[in-house]
């Protein structure tokens, strides 16, 4: 009856039965299952080859070795030898000698079978051409320029420097035949020829008044080539040019012993405003103003606002007569920099094109100065070793250097002093970099391989996406002479073609 | 080459030839001829026919239009067989004009108008240092001072006493003067129109002869009527030279120079202006009300345009020396975005040599065809060429015309 009733309470589960009793016996690598991981297939060791005719003790006598066979048996290396032993032939089975190498191959064999580890060589299937990143169709980019539309004929010598007008209607070219020559852009007919002493070595127009600075040699002269031709005499006559070059007499009156109290320079000669004397042949193409420096001037760069244009003489004795502004409203000079830190010589200078920053290229860094404040903001630094040209973006966030280790290194002033990118197209010596000054996104770069490469250089104004630069094309017109190339290449105000101007005298219009 | 009467068989065309010419006539009967013959191989066939021994060069006319391909080839493409017989006219082959006199001015030559209807024998030519000079032909006949400064255009207009010439000057006025051609030609009294500020870069006279039109370095389009003393007689008494000084009316609209005007054709244009510049656009102008109507953006700098007078087309020449055909039906909208649509561009070989291929001047006939000059420092080139086959079906009889390229040197 006590069974009947358990029975009962089992059933309705008031009475769990008994649990089962503990194991005697413990299960030890119940979880080893999970921990251990996968070992590697394993290959097994490749078979041996069956001994063939070469190993018989009485070969046939083909496949015995010539002396010159066993001589170069005996100068492979052991990995390399098809056969590991030297066919012999016996005439019969009891003249057989022991094998000597008989153990050594057995463990090698053995060696081979459990000791040698073996695993499948992974190959990774990357297509090369993947890996280049994708540039944009040239196609797609236009407008750049591609081939020549004018030629201005008519210099003998080397054209150092070419520059444009800002309204684009004119063109100047100086050359190291001691001419500066004014072309009109559309139709490439000369305007003017004047002629100087020395060589003429640098040329800007002043992107306010039409004017010129010219450097031949060690003076610089501001120039007014009387473009504007009013036609009525009582007409208002521009003025504002001729009224600019007016020479000052009060800068004159100064003593002589200026150059003793100067306490920065004392080495460094004076730099002196003189009017061009009305009899010289300058003063009749209309030379008015002349400035003698230190040193020959290889690069005039003029303000955006036509005041202030600074000269860069490199092989000036005196470090701060390297790099120096002229304030034309004033008719002063500025030395701003009497001891460059690092005392290398100024190669290049630029002004930025909105804030008050002045930047000074050496032949290994480019600093940027803050004229207002007058101290240094940043300086750029790269691995190029002979900075040549710098050049500004006209928003003023980029800087590009063409150097003569044949590169050009674009800088992202956002960034820290290492650069963006550092290109390198040319063969030879970068000469001159610049940017276009307009809206269209270029960049050219000319050089003493005589041809010039065009990029595509786009910025975008937000601050995720850096530059895209797209080699779009490369010029190729002008001819090296004496190992010069093209030494200098201006963009137009705001067309898309660019002017360059070679040591083979020539100086083209591409469009 | 057997030319014979017969059956044609394969690569054999049968052909007869037929001429308006009165001298030339050969008679018109069937001929079967190898049909891989072109233009001077058939030229050959009507010399012998003729019995010439001194050959004459001849073009050939299929259906009114030049044969350029073989004959074989003309058959193929209108799916013609060969048994049928193909009339050929022959006309007397263009020569390349050959040099016959060069004329070399003191300066460079700015333009070059034509003084009369075209074809004309007078032609002028501004030079940059202010004159003009008066050609016949090839010979140079008359020169005339207009101004001191240089001279970048001119226009001009036949008229029934001889033509009138304007020219726009570098001093910022347009300079006006009437031309007598004949046995002895004159030139009348030199008048100044003022007004715009820059030097003066294109200039317009209007086919009626009453309004003047120039622009230029001032990116302004400035127009004067024609009073009765501007193209006045030198014989008309020694009075005050003939001057305006302002213009009717100034134009502004254009961001850079205007480099190319040219007055709307009655049919297809009443009352406008339209005007080219270096800022990528084509500006069409009103005259009664003196403002602009629209802008047709083309790609690049425009230094010359033309209007075909048959059709909605336009043909623009750019600096680097590319030539673009524009379709200019859709609805012209006074914004930007003009309705330019089904551009064909051409890009010009150098095939002159030492040519640069900044092209100029552009002018169009009649028949659809244009001509354009190439400055080359003092001597001038033109080319002429048909208009090439373009995309659209519509206008679907023009199809693809062969090009007549020749060469004139003036």
């Amino acid at each position: 009856m006590k069974v009947k009733r358990l029975v009962s309470l089992l059933r309705q589960g008031k009475i769990r039965p008994p649990p089962p009793p503990a194991p005697e016996v413990w299960d030890l690598w119940a979880d080893e299952a999970q921990l251990r991981r996968k070992a590697p297939t394993a290959l097994p060791a490749p078979k041996m080859a069956l001994p063939g005719h070469a190993e018989s003790y009485n070969p046939p006598s083909e496949y015995l070795f010539t002396e010159e066979e066993k001589k170069e048996w005996e100068e492979t290396f052991e990995e390399d030898r098809t056969l590991n032993h030297l066919p012999q032939k016996f005439e019969s089975l009891r003249h057989v000698p022991g094998y000597k190498d008989f153990t050594l191959e057995r463990f090698k064999r053995c060696l081979d079978l459990y000791l040698v580890p073996r695993a499948l060589k992974q190959r990774m299937n990357v297509d090369p051409e993947s890996l280049l990143p994708k540039l944009p169709n040239p196609k797609d980019l236009r407008p750049f320029p591609t081939h020549i539309a004018v030629s201005y004929e008519g210099h003998e010598g080397m054209i150092r420097s070419v520059a444009v007008e800002a309204t684009g209607r004119y063109l100047a070219t100086a050359s190291s035949d001691e001419t500066l020559r004014i072309w009109e852009v559309a139709t490439g007919r000369p305007v003017r020829s004047i002629k100087f002493s020395s060589a003429v070595t640098a040329v800007a127009w002043n992107p306010q008044h039409l004017m010129l600075s010219v450097s031949a040699e060690e003076n610089v002269f501001f120039l007014d080539p009387q473009l504007e031709i009013q036609a009525a005499p009582d007409g208002e006559a521009p003025v504002a040019v001729s009224s600019l070059l007016e020479f000052k007499e009060a800068n004159v009156a100064k003593p002589e012993g200026e150059e003793v109290e100067e306490p920065t320079a004392a080495k460094a000669k004076a730099v002196h405003w003189r009017a061009v004397q009305p009899d010289s042949p300058q003063h009749a193409a209309g030379c008015r103003l002349s400035i003698a420096t230190d040193g020959d001037v290889q690069l005039l760069v003029w303000h955006h606002k036509g005041n202030y244009c600074a000269a860069v003489s490199p092989k000036a004795r005196a470090t701060s007569n390297q790099c120096i502004i002229h304030a034309l409203n004033q008719q002063k000079s500025m030395r701003p920099f009497a001891r460059l830190r690092g005392g290398q010589q100024v190669q290049s200078c630029a002004f930025h094109p909105s804030k008050p920053h002045f930047l000074v290229a050496t032949m290994r860094s480019v600093r940027i100065y803050d004229l207002q404040k007058q101290a240094q903001v940043k300086q750029l630094i790269s691995g190029a070793k002979w900075i040549s040209s710098v050049t500004v973006h006209p928003t003023g966030d980029h800087v590009v250097v063409g150097s003569y280790d044949r590169r050009v290194v674009w800088w992202d002033l956002d960034f820290a002093s290492k650069p963006y990118k550092t290109l390198q197209y040319h063969d030879k010596a970068v000469r001159c970099a610049t940017f276009h000054p307009g809206k269209f996104p270029l960049l050219a770069a000319c050089s003493d391989d005589a041809t010039v490469s065009i990029l595509h250089a786009k910025v975008f104004s937000d601050l995720m996406q850096s530059p895209m630069i797209v080699p779009v094309k490369r010029l190729r017109d002008h001819m090296v002479n004496q190992g010069f190339g093209v030494l200098s290449c201006a963009w137009h105000p705001h067309q898309p073609w660019l002017f360059t101007a070679g040591a083979d005298g020539r100086a083209y219009l591409w469009a | 080459m057997a030319a014979h009467s017969g059956k044609p068989g394969g690569g054999e065309a049968l052909v007869a030839f037929f001429t308006k010419l009165p001298s030339l006539q050969v008679p018109e009967e069937e001929l079967v001829i190898p049909s891989d013959l072109e233009r001077y191989g058939l030229s050959e066939v009507v010399n012998r026919l003729l019995g010439r021994d001194q050959p004459i060069p001849f073009d050939f006319l299929v259906e009114g239009e030049f044969l350029r391909s073989s004959i074989g080839r003309y058959l193929e493409a209108h799916k013609l067989s060969s048994e049928k017989v193909l009339r050929l006219e022959f006309v007397l082959a263009l020569r390349e004009p050959e040099q016959s006199a060069v004329d070399e001015a003191p300066e460079w030559i700015s333009s070059v108008a034509a003084l009369e209807a075209f074809p004309s024998t007078w032609f002028a030519a501004t030079l940059y240092d202010g004159t003009v000079r008066l050609y016949e032909g090839a010979q140079m006949k008359l020169t005339t001072r207009l101004s001191d400064h240089g001279l970048t255009g001119a226009a001009a207009l036949p008229t029934s006493r001889g033509s009138h010439l304007v020219a726009a000057c570098q001093d910022g006025t347009l300079k006006a003067c009437g031309f007598q051609c004949g046995s002895g030609p004159s030139s009348g009294a030199v008048s100044s129109q003022a007004g715009a500020k820059k030097a003066l870069q294109a200039c317009a006279i209007h086919e009626d002869g009453t309004l003047l039109a120039a622009g230029g370095w001032s990116m302004e389009v400035c127009v004067w009527n024609v009073e009765p003393e501007t193209f006045a007689d030198e014989t008309a008494g020694k009075r005050k030279a003939p001057h305006q000084a302002e213009a009717k009316f100034t134009l502004a609209g254009h961001s850079q120079v205007v480099t190319a005007l040219s007055f709307g054709k009655k049919e297809q244009f009443p009352f406008s202006l339209l005007s080219g510049s270096w800022d990528c656009s084509i500006r069409v102008w009103d005259l009664v009300a003196g403002s602009g109507v629209c802008n047709w953006p083309v790609a690049r700098a425009v230094t010359s345009f033309t209007l075909n007078p048959s059709m909605p087309q336009l043909a623009t020449s750019h600096e680097d020396g590319h030539v673009s055909l524009w379709d200019i039906r859709a609805p012209a909208h006074s914004s930007i975005a003009g309705a330019m649509c089904g551009c064909l561009t051409v890009r010009l070989a150098t095939d002159v040599a030492g040519c640069q291929a900044a092209v100029l001047l552009f002018a169009a006939d009649d028949t659809g065809r244009y001509g354009m000059t190439l400055p080359r420092s003092r001597l001038g080139s033109t080319k002429a060429f048909g208009t090439v086959g373009y995309p659209w079906d519509i206008y679907g009889d023009h199809g693809a015309s062969g090009g007549d390229f020749f060469h004139e040197e003036c």
